[in-house]
């Protein structure tokens, strides 16, 4: 059984204009182990449904649907409740290390809170459970690292910090929300390859968010792909990768630097995102998209479909053998439709 | 951390160097200069000879050039009276006796009294004063400015914000005239006016005199404070590591103390810690107004009765508490936050 089902998740935000749908019906399952990747560009969706399943949001979002975490079902859960799991089922990582911890606090300070505010141990305990932690994420004497501050930290360092926060209470999930997005390059693949390494020892589900298809090619098992709320297409990733089958998907691929021959502009999805305040009827991706037919524009939208042959879903309204031979295009590297 | 003090110390030193010499010649040269008042002939009284001026002016070092006399003040402020300066001003009297009559700050003119002596009797009703409303203020804003914080435009931020502009828009004397008339002279819940020694046996009489004036004038600073917490937390509370914090699992209200309000708190000590040092100085309208015998009340009889070195001194003593309650701040600061120990 899977550890993460999520099942037509909803979350929508009050706002003085009116709600905001920012996710709209978002169905997936991890399992322990594994690692899903939620890819998608800015407003997306993606952390808005992060922060669901942390029961994060602020107070004028409603979120509807089912999250079940294990035994526990997430959505409607009290309050009380949801903060125990937090930090001890399900721990998160965000985007910017820099300002994600306490400044006024010490590292160790940061850390024994984490450990004490699940498991009832001394404060020495919580001590040797810090410093173990921070030498699993491969940061050097740890013991002394305990007495520096956030800002004596590099960025990777302090990203390394968050890990091992995250991780020190053993959750079941752990979300991260584009861990490396604020990190620079050399760094982004140190703290990629830790997470990979972790992977393997820690036994969690998790759920990685990234808008860097590089990211998700390098440590995930199954991709999601979002767009304006929605799932467009969930696939494993060699499969993503080899066989990409929706519109949205191509474009990000076609998109990638390193697919394009050298010296011409890099690909671009013309147009922008749909308000989520006011989305297009049917295909949310119609609008943008080169190859949309009448049926797209109107509703209902396509749903999520499996791809015969594969273990990928599709929300796309093109027929098999188009998405085929288009989405073979731009795995070859050739320009997309 | 000891050089950051260090160099703190030497700092306000520089400033309150640079204070004395403002205060000389605003005192000293200008006021001689701009407005025809002498020194000397105040000092000696009714109708003075020529003679008995000049002697008022050898007495005092009046007779000697500007920098002369500043250098001495200034020594006399650091090192105390000299000898020499003792058998010139009182004679065959003792030093204790002497004490009275010369101190670090000169002597009155108005009365046969050290400036010091006048300060240190009337330092300890501003200085309860202060404490007192301090207490009542920071009591009052602080938990008042979180909760508003917490709940945003709820029925206590929007009764909070009533509050603070009634209590920033009402000035002391009036609101004070409204508080003795109502609680202390119709329903007589409180003293009309005085004050009481500190006595650690029984406070509740020092305390029983100084409720009514410390809330009047806390009530002001609390206006502000509100406002300033409210806001210093609202934006701590939109920080990455509050959420962080939430993240682990921690309780509201340990996010709201732990987390949130450590980071909000340091413009409000660095404010109360300047509020406070220029309350010590004399909070003049609340002091006549409740008939309080402190600093402020000693300054305005001071300079009605033109007693230049009592003005003088009295300015100097609140230029280096607001010297010493700005090295408090800092140190405060980079205690709560390591960042500021770097510079």
């Amino acid at each position: 059984m899977a550890l993460l089902t999520v099942e037509n998740l909803r979350t929508t935000f009050r706002t003085d204009d009116g709600p905001v749908c920012a996710v709209d019906g978002v169905s997936l399952t991890v399992d322990a182990g594994q690692v899903l990747g939620i890819v998608g560009e800015s407003g997306c969706g993606k952390s808005a449904m992060s922060l669901s399943i942390m029961g994060l949001l602020p107070d004028s979002a409603t979120v509807e649907g089912s999250i079940q975490l294990g035994e526990h079902q997430l959505v409607g859960m009290p309050k009380s409740e949801l903060r125990t799991l937090r930090g001890s089922e399900v721990a998160m990582i965000f985007q910017d290390p820099m300002t994600s911890l306490n400044p006024v606090m010490t590292i160790g300070w940061q850390l024994e809170e984490a450990v004490r505010l699940h498991q009832k141990v001394s404060r020495r305990e919580a001590r040797a459970l810090a410093v173990a932690g921070l030498a699993a994420v491969g940061i050097p004497s740890p013991e002394d690292r305990l007495k520096t501050y956030p800002h004596e930290l590099s960025g990777g360092m302090r990203q390394r910090v968050m890990i091992a926060m995250a991780l020190l209470n053993r959750p079941r999930l752990l979300i991260a929300d584009e861990p490396t997005t604020a990190l620079d390059v050399t760094t982004q693949a140190q703290i990629l390859e830790l997470m990979r390494d972790l992977r393997s020892e820690v036994d969690a589900a998790i759920v990685l968010i990234t808008h860097d298809l590089g990211v998700v090619a390098e440590v995930c098992d199954e991709v999601a792909v979002m767009y304006a709320g929605r799932i467009v297409e969930r696939a494993p990733v060699d499969e993503l990768f080899a066989r990409p089958q929706h519109p949205y998907t191509w474009g990000l691929l076609a998109s990638l630097p390193g697919r394009n021959r050298a010296g011409e502009r890099l690909h671009q999805i013309a147009g922008s995102p749909p308000s989520l305040m006011n989305p297009p009827a049917g295909c949310r991706f119609a609008p943008r998209c080169a190859m949309a037919m009448d049926v797209c524009r109107a509703d209902p939208a396509p749903v999520l479909a499996a791809v015969a042959g594969s273990d990928t879903v599709v929300a796309c309204h093109l027929d098999a053998p188009t998405r085929a031979r288009e989405g073979a295009r731009v795995a070859s590297g050739e320009e997309s439709a | 951390m000891i050089r950051f003090l260090i160099r703190r110390i030497l700092g306000g030193a520089f400033v309150v160097l640079v204070v004395t010499l403002a205060v000389f010649v605003l005192f000293g040269p200008v006021l001689t200069w701009k407005s025809n008042i002498s020194p000397a002939r105040l000092y000696a009284g009714k109708n003075p000879s020529p003679q008995q001026i000049e002697s008022v002016k050898a007495l005092l070092g009046l007779d000697q050039p500007y920098y002369v006399q500043y250098a001495y003040s200034l020594r006399r402020l650091v090192l105390g009276p000299t000898q020499e300066e003792r058998d010139r001003v009182c004679p065959g009297s003792t030093a204790a006796e002497c004490d009275q009559l010369l101190g670090r700050f000169g002597s009155s003119f108005a009365k046969q009294r050290s400036v010091d002596s006048l300060i240190w009797s009337r330092f300890p009703v501003t200085l309860s004063l202060a404490i007192v409303s301090a207490l009542i203020w920071l009591l009052i804003s602080i938990p008042i400015g979180v909760l508003s914080a917490i709940r945003p435009r709820s029925l206590l931020d929007r009764s909070s914000t009533v509050f603070v502009l009634v209590g920033q828009s009402l000035p002391v004397y009036y609101f004070g005239l409204l508080a003795i008339y109502f609680l202390a002279y119709k329903y007589e819940l409180f003293p009309l006016s005085g004050y009481q020694n500190f006595a650690l046996s029984n406070p509740w009489p020092w305390l029983y005199h100084l409720l009514l004036p410390s809330t009047v004038l806390a009530l002001q600073f609390a206006a502000i404070y509100v406002r300033i917490t409210r806001s210093q937390m609202l934006d701590t509370l939109n920080e990455d590591y509050v959420r962080t914090a939430r993240a682990k699992g921690a309780s509201e209200s340990r996010v709201v103390v732990r987390h949130a309000l450590r980071n909000a708190s340091l413009p409000i000590v660095t404010m109360f810690g300047l509020d406070l040092g220029l309350l010590l100085g004399g909070a003049i309208l609340i002091e006549v107004t409740f008939g309080l015998q402190g600093l402020g009340a000693l300054a305005v009889e001071a300079a009605k009765r033109l007693d230049v070195p009592t003005t003088a001194g009295i300015v100097l003593f609140s230029a280096i508490l607001i010297v010493v309650a700005n090295i408090v701040v800092d140190v405060v600061c980079a205690t709560l936050d390591p960042r500021i120990r770097l510079e």
